[in-house]
């Protein structure tokens, strides 16, 4: 079976005790375990972090699309205009990630204003950490863009069934399972929102991949659903963004 | 020839690979204060075959939860409805001293037993006071493996708390389940394991640790690392794929899966 990632991150710069860290580690260790495409981010935080997300993306022959962190309007001197976000979606098949709580960017539709106009409309998807998301925030957003596709990744290690809640309420919201590790959590998780709302997600290089594929393999699910987590999703949302 | 990997990579478990969980929890569905999918135990039993797992060391939930001395009986029936597949922990609760003891000097010789868990956390019992001091006597001089909960962010359960214990006790077999969990709490247990020769590490809490577990069994002796899934709160599956799918040798996985445990506890349990 092969896999595509939705969240598949790297740094710079080598990191201790992480076997895979940098750029070209992570993807051999990609290409190692059959996942053969992934949404790549860069988790440093320097200035130039989008461009170094970009160039890479860009030699990949298609491999990995380049998730670039979302600052909103109200931080002009950080973030992109609007000809520039269209050109990152059109030219680079781009993916945006947004930090609510790390960078101080509330998921408010007066701080990202027309970003979620040109998300919704490009169908493009929006990435969050759960961590970091306020659920209520999160409403308010769907109540007004309830076509906007937002993905929530690094869930909770336990079914916490606010945020399972959300994604049953609205439409275009989906899940990674980076952190699905509770028992039978896969099966669970595939009852409560449907395969097609699952993203096969790793987290890397701060979880190591091993978990994240086998658990795939061995779940007790149908052939068709496990292809759709494993890939077929991210086919659907991210590649032909249908 | 194909490796433990490549047979994973296509959905099977390589024959002749033995894996014995030595950290599980099994009950008949008592619900936790977590929200978790509780079953009955024969299909832990039946999920736990299907990926590989030859046999697996479980203490009571209900033990886990307060009712200790029902909960130890109701586990040693189980490994007489598994036998040779499920073996127990007896659960201590310093709350319930005499009568756990009793239970574990009733079962010490009993085929099913295998070692004694303690959860400072669900007990209230700090590992930092003397409150365990008895069942420690006691354990060392019986050649008892006590397999302990920890966690660095939990104050009752500090793997660091360990360091004045060990120096009182430094003949004591323990097993410090998910190496504390966080990346602090690992680098606490590691350093245990390097400094008391009967410290073993139960790596399955690493996986919160960003350390990836191909550094990790670099850190100590590869014979101080154990095998374990926190079955039925984390899915079996999570710590199986982390061994079975890693990048160094099946002879090093073999012993992560098994081996190490049996010889620490002295006997085959597969």
């Amino acid at each position: 079976m092969i896999f595509k990632d939705i969240n598949c991150n790297f740094f710079v710069q080598p990191q201790p005790l992480q076997y895979a860290s940098t750029h070209d580690e992570v993807a051999g260790i990609c290409e190692d375990n059959n996942i053969v495409t992934r949404a790549i981010y860069n988790m440093d935080k320097a200035a130039d972090a989008n461009a170094v997300t970009l160039k890479y993306a860009k030699e990949s022959g298609g491999k990995e699309y380049p998730v670039i962190r979302l600052m909103p309007p109200v931080y002009p001197e950080e973030t992109y205009t609007k000809d520039e976000m269209i050109k990152l979606i059109e030219n680079d098949k781009a993916l945006f990630r947004i930090h609510p709580a790390n960078y101080a960017a509330p998921l408010h539709t007066w701080v990202y204003d027309w970003m979620l106009d040109i998300l919704t409309e490009s169908r493009t998807p929006l990435l969050v950490s759960l961590q970091e998301l306020n659920l209520n925030d999160a409403a308010a957003v769907k109540e007004k863009y309830p076509d906007l596709r937002m993905i929530i990744t690094n869930t909770d290690q336990w079914l916490n069934r606010q945020y399972v809640g959300f994604c049953q309420y609205y439409k275009n919201v989906y899940f990674d399972t980076c952190n699905t590790i509770e028992y039978y959590g896969i099966e669970n998780m595939v009852e409560l929102i449907g395969a097609d709302k699952f993203l096969f997600g790793t987290y890397m290089p701060e979880k190591e991949p091993y978990d994240k594929t086998f658990q795939i393999l061995f779940c007790e699910l149908s052939q068709e659903e496990k292809e759709l987590i494993a890939h077929g999703n991210f086919e659907r949302l991210v590649e032909v963004r249908a | 020839m194909m490796t433990i990997k490549e047979y994973a990579m296509n959905g099977q478990i390589k024959p002749g690979l033995r894996i014995i969980d030595s950290h599980a929890h099994l009950g008949d569905g008592e619900q936790g204060a977590l929200y978790i999918k509780t079953l009955p135990a024969a299909e832990s039993v039946r999920l736990s075959k299907r990926i590989g797992i030859n046999a697996m060391v479980a203490s009571s939930l209900k033990a886990l939860y307060g009712g200790a001395p029902a909960g130890n009986e109701r586990m040693m029936e189980m490994t007489r409805l598994f036998p040779g597949y499920v073996y127990a922990s007896i659960f201590y609760d310093p709350h319930y001293h005499d009568e756990c003891i009793s239970q574990i000097e009733k079962y010490k010789e009993d085929p099913g037993f295998v070692g004694v868990k303690i959860h400072p956390r669900e007990t209230h019992t700090c590992i930092a006071t003397a409150d365990y001091d008895r069942l420690y006597k006691y354990c060392i001089d019986n050649d008892i493996l006590v397999a302990c909960h920890t966690w660095e962010t939990e104050p009752a359960n500090n793997p660091a708390d360990y360091f004045p214990v060990m120096d009182r006790f430094p003949q004591l077999k323990l097993q410090l389940c998910h190496m504390g969990g966080t990346y602090r709490g690992c680098i606490d247990s590691i350093n245990l394991a390097n400094k008391y020769k009967n410290v073993y590490l139960d790596f399955n809490g690493s996986l919160y640790s960003q350390i990836w577990i191909e550094e990790l069994i670099k850190e100590a002796p590869i014979e101080k690392f154990v095998f374990g899934s926190d079955q039925t709160f984390n899915d079996p599956r999570i710590m199986v794929g982390r061994v079975l799918m890693a990048d160094f040798d099946d002879e090093i996985k073999q012993k992560l899966l098994a081996e190490n445990f049996e010889k620490i506890i002295g006997r085959k349990l597969v």
